[in-house]
């Protein structure tokens, strides 16, 4: 079998603050097949957006490796950045944010193309950006708009066509759906998982959303404060969830039919402080299953069923 | 779900709606347009700008702008002198038009300079953060703390009183303020995913900075600008009016006023003319600094 | 019979801008009866937050205005009442918690403060003594700790921050209380507390709620009736069991199940409603939603669709439910 087209060894982001140290992201691994979608949950605080970001080198990891076809990229400059980029993208969660205000629509899709060179002359980059506004189903008419003028369905669009532009093998979708209406959702999904049909993508989906992780995602990963607990792929995770959070999680979602009205939440209080954690389970705090074990000493991630990885006392 | 028959027809039916592509002076001009005020300030500032262009073409300077008649001194308004004459027996509408050219310069060359210094300043400082950050702050803060007429005094008073030397004294004053607020800016725009989004397209950072975050920041840019030339306008003429800007017999306004103050109880007449020109020159700059921020911003509902 | 608490009927609202008029509600027709909770399903830009503002007078001054209808609380209608009338109805009889917790609290006053304030607002005369018992009552009410009634907002997560805010709203007892998509900006198992605690709070009080949200999992969890809401109307209305049981649907609330991703369904690709909400400036002639419509017909371009009641309960406002009925109650 071939080399993952991403994997990611012991990755770690930690952050200095006046009160000690803040454990963003705690000794990640994971690897993602080409083609595939991992999708990364979890809730705020977890770290899922530092570890996006971590992996596209914008925002440089403490520790740890991050591999891509192979090649170690973890501390590349100049020229091997240059490729890693054209190769690895993001769609940004906040359509209204994440497009410069002042740039039209096709100066906004044509910009990394711009920067980065990859085709030369005004009349390639505007036959380009037209196919790719094409692929993700903006009107031509667009071109010109701004998008303040557009609705966030389109906008997301627009992130989805810059994303594209440089021709990727990754893209790192960092909650694209979850500012929009859920018929707009649909609409989105739909196109991303399309694209990745079509254009043979990778994806690493995050979100805080379950039912639309399931959808999109091969793989899931589920994120507690930093720490990846468990990992399996999709139907395994949902049929068969065997950490406490993951359980918790999956039941704290409102389902739309009136099979369960009761509200039995399993979780008390809130999440603990990501700063100075000590070593052990993060979630023991919240647990309704806490044992005097699940404190004191660093668990491990193990398989307890081919590709279905725990990281929980009851699994050691 | 497909469209079906029904809606198919009735798209049929509509007519295509136009679609004009209207350029971005375009669309700035047009929400320009609709304040009224802001239109009003363009049109005197246009109108003082043409003439400090045009006046040496029809006035001479050293025969109707600085020669004394002292046989005609004083006089009020009649059909040959349309504003009357001054101490010296001079025209002053003639000196009036002439005087717009000295402002006007003088204003412009200080906005131009304390934009351009604040802005890469204030950008820099803004964000590259950290040491350099604190550094220009600091250095900033000292110019901060000395009231900005006694600077320019003292700059005028050490290295003479020059035009050039006036824009810039002036300038030292304005741009510690600009620098602050174009930096705030940049500090709020730099968190934007956009600018992360050009960052991972692997952007240099000197495009992000001037094609990212300063297009980002026009807004505050121009109404500073703006305001620093309604402000600068203002302290030149004060300046000339103690002495220390532009001296006579040139008939910058401030130095007109100074002139006029010795005769204010006979003759007021004669601070009338300077006094309106440097406050509606100040006026329209300042209405079409609003009227800009307002056009400029695109999100702004017409 | 149920007992009437609200009733708002044939609301138009219209909000006038410099270059156009915006409808942003065309005709809404709904009632909510003492202890029920009401499910406003909609999405955004159907008017969902308008019809919370109309209800307690809160629309902007001279933009928003009430062109025609009413809203009758108890009987009483609203947009009639006096500048005093208005103020002992707001936070004692209809409260509203909003959407987004880390702009609903003042940050520079303490927690307990706002909650007291509210307190003393609609107890004058209320002693210093007797208002901080009832502060801490509200705390204990929605699981805060009473001693943390000195800190400040930001010292709070934002779940935390949420339950302040739903003490705030219930600290007089309101019968009505408005909660504008009070989760939406909080994390599922949060999420999972929140409505919980507002299904609790709501049972002892007997509490009558609008539950505005886009979520129709949080309508099956806590609410007893529902409206869907679309362009500045409400095309469909019903018990929770004509909601999420009934085999006829207006094609929207169809669509609206199909762009779910429903955890129990294996499907390969979602169903979304293609097209956008209607500008609600520019809005379609007819039936508003039938640019988007799989089932549009002829009449639908022109006419606009009446009331068509399926049962007592269910009532779906669509030309192709003209004569349906549905047997015996509910399906």
């Amino acid at each position: 079998m071939s080399a993952p087209l991403l994997q990611t060894i012991g990755l770690k982001k930690y952050f200095k603050t006046g009160k000690g140290t803040l454990h963003a992201v705690d000794d990640v691994n994971f690897t993602i097949e080409k083609g595939k979608t991992l999708g990364v949950v979890g809730e705020s605080g977890c770290g899922k957006t530092t570890l996006g970001r971590s992996i596209l080198r914008l925002t440089e990891p403490t520790e740890g490796q991050i591999l891509f076809n192979g090649e170690d990229v973890t501390h590349v400059t100049g020229k091997k950045m240059h490729e890693f980029r054209k190769n690895a993208q993001i769609i940004f969660q906040d359509p209204s944010s994440s497009l410069n205000p002042r740039m039209s629509v096709g100066q906004l899709i044509a910009e990394p193309i711009r920067v980065m060179k990859t085709i030369s002359g005004n009349k390639a980059i505007d036959e380009r950006v037209f196919e790719l506004m094409n692929i993700v189903g903006l009107d031509e008419r667009f071109y010109v708009s701004y998008p303040h003028e557009l609705d966030g369905g389109r906008r997301q669009r627009i992130g989805v066509a810059r994303a594209l532009a440089l021709d990727p093998q990754f893209i790192v979708c960092d909650e694209p759906v979850s500012a929009l209406d859920v018929s707009i959702q649909a609409q989105i999904l739909n196109l991303l998982m399309d694209l990745q049909d079509t254009m043979g993508l990778t994806y690493m989906f995050i979100t805080h959303d379950l039912s639309v992780v399931k959808h999109i995602s091969d793989d899931i990963a589920v994120m507690y404060l930093g720490q990846c607990i468990e990992k399996a792929p999709t139907d395994e995770l949902f049929e068969k969830p065997l950490h406490p959070y993951t359980q918790a999680l999956l039941a704290a979602i409102p389902v739309p039919n009136l099979k369960n009205r009761s509200i039995e939440s399993t979780i008390k209080g809130e999440i603990s402080s990501p700063i100075d954690p000590k070593p052990g389970c993060r979630f023991a705090t919240r647990c309704p299953f806490a044992k005097p074990e699940c404190t004191g000493k660093e668990l491990e991630l193990k398989e307890i069923s081919p590709g279905h990885f725990v990281k929980c006392v009851m699994f050691q | 779900m497909d469209i079906n028959k029904t809606q198919l027809e009735a798209l049929a039916k509509e007519e295509p709606k136009k679609f004009k592509r209207k350029s971005q002076l375009e669309m700035i001009w047009i929400r320009y347009k609709k304040n009224k005020l802001a239109l009003f300030g363009l049109a005197v500032f246009l109108i003082i700008v043409i003439v400090s262009i045009s006046t040496p073409l029809f006035i001479d300077y050293r025969t109707q702008v600085i020669k004394q008649n002292i046989m005609d001194k004083f006089q009020t308004s009649s059909a040959a002198h349309i504003l009357g004459t001054d101490q010296f027996g001079r025209d002053i509408l003639c000196r009036l038009l002439w005087g717009a050219r000295y402002s006007i310069l003088c204003g412009l060359g200080v906005m131009v300079l304390s934009l351009s210094v604040g802005a890469v300043l204030g950008a820099s400082a803004g964000y590259f953060g950290g040491i350099y950050d604190q550094i220009i702050m600091r250095v900033l803060d000292v110019f901060f703390a000395i009231p900005m007429t006694l600077m320019a005094i003292s700059i005028v008073a050490a290295f003479g009183n020059s035009i050039p030397n006036l824009i810039v004294a002036i300038s030292l004053g304005q741009i510690p303020k600009m620098t602050r607020i174009i930096r705030s800016s940049v500090i709020t725009l730099k968190d934007q995913d956009f600018i992360e989004a050009a960052r991972a397209c692997d952007t240099k950072k000197s495009r992000i900075i001037f094609k990212h975050i300063l297009p980002n920041a026009m807004g505050t840019l121009i109404v500073e600008g703006t305001l620093t030339m309604g402000k600068s306008i203002i302290l030149i003429a004060g300046l000339s009016f103690i002495g220390m800007g532009i001296q006579p017999p040139a008939p910058e306004w401030g130095a007109m006023l100074s002139e006029a103050k010795n005769y204010m109880l006979n003759y007021p007449y004669l601070m009338y003319a300077p006094g309106i020109a440097i406050v509606l020159t100040a006026l329209s700059i300042t209405l079409i600094g609003d009227g800009l921020r307002d056009a400029l911003d695109p999100k702004m509902k017409n | 019979m149920a007992d009437k608490l609200l009733e708002i009927k044939d609301l138009w609202v219209e909000f006038k801008t410099d270059d156009a008029l915006v409808h942003a509600l065309n005709g809404v027709n709904l009632t909510v009866n003492r202890g029920e909770a009401y499910g406003l399903v909609g999405e955004t830009g159907a008017g969902k937050t308008t019809t919370c503002k109309s209800i307690l007078q809160l629309l902007p001054d001279r933009v928003g205005k009430i062109t025609k209808g009413e809203i009758f609380f108890d009987g009483k209608n609203v947009p009639d009442f006096t500048e005093k009338e208005l103020e002992a109805f707001r936070g004692s009889q209809c409260a509203m918690i909003f959407q987004d917790p880390m702009t609903s609290l003042n940050p520079v006053l303490t927690v307990g403060d706002q909650v007291a304030e509210e307190i003393e607002l609609h107890n004058p005369g209320m002693s210093k003594a007797d208002i901080e018992k009832r502060v801490d009552d509200m705390f204990k009410l929605v699981g805060l700790l009473p001693e943390r009634k000195g800190e400040y907002p930001h010292q709070f997560s934002g779940g935390m921050k949420q339950r302040i805010v739903i003490a705030m709203g219930l600290a007089c007892q309101p019968e009505l209380l408005l909660a504008d998509e009070p989760t939406t900006a909080l994390d599922v198992t949060i999420q999972l507390q929140i409505l919980k605690l507002m299904k609790d709070l709501k049972e002892e009080f007997n509490t009558a709620m609008i539950m505005v949200t886009h979520d129709l999992g949080i309508v099956a969890k806590i609410c007893d009736r529902a409206g869907i809401m679309y362009a500045g109307e409400i095309i469909e209305d019903g018990d929770i069991e004509d909601i999420f049981e009934s085999k006829y649907h207006h094609p929207y609330t169809v669509g609206l199940f199909g762009s779910i991703p429903d955890l129990t369904v294996k499907t390969e690709r979602l169903h979304p409603i293609q097209g956008l909400m209607p500008d609600p400036a520019d809005l379609p002639k007819g039936c508003k939603f039938h640019p988007r419509c799989p089932e549009c017909h002829e009449e639908c371009l022109t006419k606009e669709p009446e009331v068509y009641q399926l049962s007592p309960s269910h009532m779906i406002k669509c030309h192709l439910f003209k004569d349906v009925k549905e047997e015996g109650g509910n399906n």
